[in-house]
């Protein structure tokens, strides 16, 4: 696995005044394009909010507010993959360790 | 990071690359199909592809929405970006996807009131923030997005929002792999599944993949080496005479999906019996309508939009290169007159797409291949 890629090594942004369409750079340092459905954040439970949402952080602290009805119950601490602003599934450590 | 760390460890990466070489046989060339662009750009980005025998090929599908959204769409997008009174709000990628009549980003430049956002949450507070605007969302994307789409209507409509209007342009993946798997120019040994798709739908909308065309299927997760076990997966079903789904991402993918992402999709989305893919052509049920129960939000019929298809530019390869027909390098204006900075095709403009993978990750695997 090729370790020098945790290194950016995109081109810089490609148009000046295209600088509010840089894909999304998320916690674990990598490009992503919302878009495309792939991204998948990982965040943590910071504060549950009102009913449905929570405020959750990245690696880097970076807070937001997340979409958490598909979820059922969450707790503070409890670790979420985020996609456009929604928590898809709870991650748990299942498989993660093997 | 947990989640993250333990799947980009080396030297596991290296220990399934010698299983995997262990495993294929020599005198058989193997053409895997990733369906997602975010798999693509895994591959590039960790040089997953140099682990791999030189007889097994990555093959980039069509998993991309910014890649497969027609032009005639975009040039809607636009038309109804350049009403007055109106807030247009779209992810960041699309907003450089040319249409016809140039580009969401050109119509900003012009006047219109274009702006990004991260998520459909974001729009829906600007419209609260604007009453006096109407503000459009352009949702796009998989069945991983819709949910998220759906969410925020039903939070429009318990608040009464009556300045909010999706423009609905989500698609499914499960039509254009059947349309890819009917194409005779095509052979497929096996696919690798969309990991974050199934989080949403399960594996088991996959099941007809090896049921009734016979390629074996590994759902996997985006990290090096789920890439790696997910290869070794379908390569180990052919070796061993096997064919079915298969769950590498199992950390994250549920078998049969998340039941109230299902139950929000169905009351607020519909099916269009019909929508056009680039590179595909018209698929019939593949996309999604806002429900009859939802109308008041949909901006297809707040406002009028022109609907006119339009043709690629001649020069544009795009299809071929979401059907995996040819490589991004072997399409004429790649790198030349199609770069990121002035992208002709939509496979350069997203990150995640397969040319602008190649663009910025592996424009060197072009001499590598030609020797």
């Amino acid at each position: 696995v090729n370790a020098a890629a945790d290194d950016d090594v995109r081109p810089q942004q490609r148009d000046p005044a295209a600088a509010d369409c840089t894909p999304v750079r998320s916690a674990d340092g990598a490009w992503h394009c919302v878009t495309c459905s792939d991204e998948g954040v990982p965040m943590r439970v910071e504060q549950v909010l009102d009913a449905g949402v929570a405020r959750c952080s990245d690696e880097k602290d970076q807070s937001s507010d997340v979409l958490t009805m598909l979820v059922g119950e969450i707790a503070v601490g409890d670790m979420l993959l985020v996609h456009a602003g929604t928590a898809l599934v709870q991650l748990r450590s299942i498989g993660a360790d093997s | 990071m947990k989640f993250v760390d333990e799947f980009r460890n080396a030297e596991l990466g290296r220990m399934l690359s010698e299983q995997i070489a262990s495993i294929v046989d020599p005198t058989t060339h193997y053409k895997i199909m990733e369906v997602c662009g975010g798999h693509t750009h895994t591959i590039y980005r960790y040089g997953v592809d140099d682990l791999l025998p030189a007889n097994v090929e990555l093959v980039h599908g069509p998993g991309c929405p910014v890649c497969v959204i027609p032009m005639g769409r975009v040039d809607d997008a636009i038309a109804i970006a350049r009403h007055p009174n109106v807030i247009f709000t779209c992810f960041g990628d699309m907003l450089r996807v040319p249409g016809g009549h140039g580009t969401l980003l050109e119509a900003k430049a012009e006047g219109a009131d274009v702006r990004m956002v991260y998520s459909p949450l974001d729009a829906l507070r600007m419209a609260k923030a604007n009453p006096d605007r109407d503000v459009v969302f352009f949702a796009i994307g998989f069945e991983t997005t819709a949910p998220s789409t759906a969410l925020t209507l039903m939070r429009a409509r318990a608040d009464g929002v009556k300045n909010f209007f999706c423009y609905c342009n989500h698609v499914m993946i499960v039509p254009p792999l059947r349309a890819l798997l009917e194409s005779p120019d095509l052979r497929l040994a096996g696919f690798i599944g969309p990991g974050h798709v199934c989080t949403v739908v399960g594996a088991r909308p996959f099941e007809f993949i090896p049921r009734e065309y016979g390629k074996p299927v590994a759902i996997s997760g985006f990290e090096p080496l789920d890439m790696l076990q997910s290869v070794y997966m379908v390569l180990r079903q052919l070796a061993d005479g096997r064919c079915e789904v298969e769950n590498q991402y199992t950390r994250v993918v549920p078998y049969n999906g998340n039941a109230q992402a299902f139950k929000v999709l169905s009351e607020v989305f519909a099916l269009r019996p019909h929508f056009e893919w680039r590179g595909l052509g018209f698929i019939s049920q593949s996309a999604l309508r806002l429900s009859d129960a939802y109308q008041d939000f949909d901006a297809e019929v707040r406002f009028e939009v022109p609907g006119v298809r339009v043709a690629d530019p001649k020069a544009c390869q795009c299809g071929e290169v979401l059907k995996g027909v040819i490589k991004p390098w072997e399409c004429k204006v790649f790198g030349t007159a199609c770069t990121p900075d002035h992208p002709i095709g939509t496979c350069m403009v997203s990150s995640e797409g397969a040319c602008a993978a190649y663009y910025n990750f592996g424009r060197f695997a072009r001499e590598k291949e030609l020797v």
